[in-house]
């Protein structure tokens, strides 16, 4: 499959356990009782994190890697983080609804993830009552999430197709057929890095396959115009392009410091240029990308050796780290 | 042209959306635009589509204009206001009208004790009121209950009348016949009973 354009997909499924108040709600003792009952239903296949008990950095890097949202790390609840081996799926307890399920798959491969969470939510299910209404489906503390409760989500690499011009159009395009397209950084009609989140808004009165089936050909359609929109900017001045793209990389190879902002727009300018061939690099599994990933300031503080204590450290950490998962 | 709101400025803002094949147009003033959706300068691309988009869903005002005729949900809020008894839930103690315009968050039960008077809300936000796809494994589920389990053994024949009359209510809220779904919704609160 073309994964030039599609980073990763994600399904999120939203559970509450019958007899417990929403979390908004609940009290100490309950939410506690809450991340006991999945702990004991999930068993020892997944590592269990008191995640409620991590510092403010490890909470950042959690978010930072997409494993867990914001709102869970600002929980004021107690939580709990469950994350199987091979870290395709992690269960977030205590976040807006009592379990949030999500799982993950490389490019464009929202059955795959959907799979997974659902064989989690089974292995949960044996456990536990799930709220669940003939009508409605799952009930969700939001009534945005009712029925299946399921999110499903693409992220995707569009500099050639969304951009401030065209953002509107596509939200309102998007909006029309139930979904929604979001900057995966910061917010509202630049993102950056080009990186943008494609998901579904109705999550009632379609089945979940439905839904997958949606979002993913919207992908595979966003997919195609990208692939259009980027030979026709490419063609309007390759030298330029291609000139751009060689700077990008060698600077990103070079760098002595190096800032998470000017970080995100030189990798996406070398993964225009690894999509259009002006440069060879491997950009298998999209190495180019999590080489990005890696160098996000709580997950850099995170995992360099030397543990950098100041924004200078920092961007002289991320240049030596960039440097090496780009050589 | 006059705001649909506030009935008294000329309409400067207009705006049309098409959800689910359903469209609808609104058209207001300076004032109530800035009330209802935000700030000068507030561009669906300055301010992340999303938060305008649901701005509509959230807004009390709206929802009359997409309900026309709406039975099934404005009749009976106005009833019960003229009746002085507003329906609460009785777990939490919400009205529709604080569930329905974000003044206070659902609980677990407020879904079952509005059941009805939610269809046309959902139907509003999802395209749709009726689950379809997964289910609990486990066959402990009954209708419209978070407690009690004493009708989950209901005779089949019932489950199966209340299956159709429910698609029948769908298929009239969906073309708009909002009296006969009414009616529909009576028979099935008779069998549900």
């Amino acid at each position: 499959m073309d994964n030039r354009y599609s980073i990763s997909s994600r399904v999120r499924i939203a559970r509450n356990i019958k007899g417990f108040p929403f979390t908004d709600r609940i009290n100490e003792a309950d939410m506690a009782s809450v991340c006991d009952i999945v702990k004991g239903a999930l068993g020892n296949e997944y590592s269990y994190i008191n995640f409620a008990a991590l510092s403010p950095l490890k909470k950042r890097a959690y978010v930072e890697q997409h494993i867990v949202s914001p709102e869970f790390a600002n929980a004021k609840n107690k939580t709990a983080l469950f994350i199987n081996s091979d870290r395709s799926v992690a269960v977030m307890v205590g976040e807006e609804d009592h379990i949030r399920i999500q799982a993950f798959a490389e490019g464009l491969d929202l059955a795959k993830a959907l799979k997974y969470a659902e064989e989690t939510e089974d292995v949960i299910a044996r456990a536990v009552d799930f709220m669940f209404d003939e009508k409605i489906g799952y009930i969700t503390k939001c009534p945005t999430n009712i029925g299946t409760g399921l999110r499903a989500s693409v992220m995707m690499f569009l500099p050639a197709t969304v951009n401030s011009d065209t953002v509107s159009a596509i939200s309102s395009d998007l909006a029309r057929n139930g979904m929604t397209i979001r900057g995966v950084y910061g917010e509202g009609s630049s993102s950056f890095g080009s990186l943008y989140q494609i998901s579904n808004n109705v999550t009632l009165g379609l089945s979940e396959e439905e839904i997958v089936e949606r979002v993913t050909k919207i992908a595979e359609n966003l997919a195609v115009a990208e692939e259009k929109n980027e030979n026709r900017l490419c063609a309007s001045n390759p030298d330029y392009y291609r000139d751009d793209c060689m700077r990008a990389l060698g600077i990103l190879r070079s760098a002595y410091m190096i800032s998470s902002s000017e970080a995100g727009t030189l990798i996406s300018k070398v993964m225009l240029g690894a999509n259009m061939g002006y440069v060879d690099i491997d950009n298998k599994n999209n190495r180019i990308y999590r080489a990005l990933e890696s160098v996000f300031p709580a997950t850099l503080t995170e995992t360099a050796e030397k543990t950098p204590s100041n924004d200078r450290e920092r961007d002289i950490a991320r240049a030596e780290s960039l440097r090496k998962s780009l050589a | 042209m006059l705001c649909q709101k506030c009935n008294k400025n000329t309409a400067t803002f207009f705006y049309t959306e098409t959800v689910n094949g359903k469209t609808a147009s609104y058209a207001l003033c300076d004032e109530c635009k800035k009330k209802f959706i935000g700030g000068e300068g507030h561009s669906a691309a300055d301010d992340g589509f999303e938060k305008l988009y649901n701005g509509f869903f959230n807004d009390s005002f709206f929802m009359p204009s997409l309900f026309p005729s709406s039975v099934l949900f404005g009749n009976a809020d106005m009833l019960a206001k003229a009746s002085g008894s507003v329906k609460k839930c009785p777990s939490c103690g919400a009205s529709l009208y604080e569930l329905t315009n974000a003044k206070r968050g659902f609980c677990p039960e407020c879904y079952i004790a509005f059941s009805d008077e939610l269809a046309p809300y959902f139907k509003n936000m999802h395209g749709s009121y009726l689950h379809k796809g997964r289910r609990p494994m486990s066959q402990n589920v009954t209708k419209t209950q978070t407690g009690s389990d004493n009708t989950s053994k209901n005779d089949n024949s019932n489950e199966k009348e209340l299956a159709e009359l429910r698609e029948k209510l769908n298929e009239a809220i969906q073309e708009e016949r909002y009296e006969d779904a009414a009616k529909l919704r009576d028979r099935i609160r008779q069998l549900e009973a």
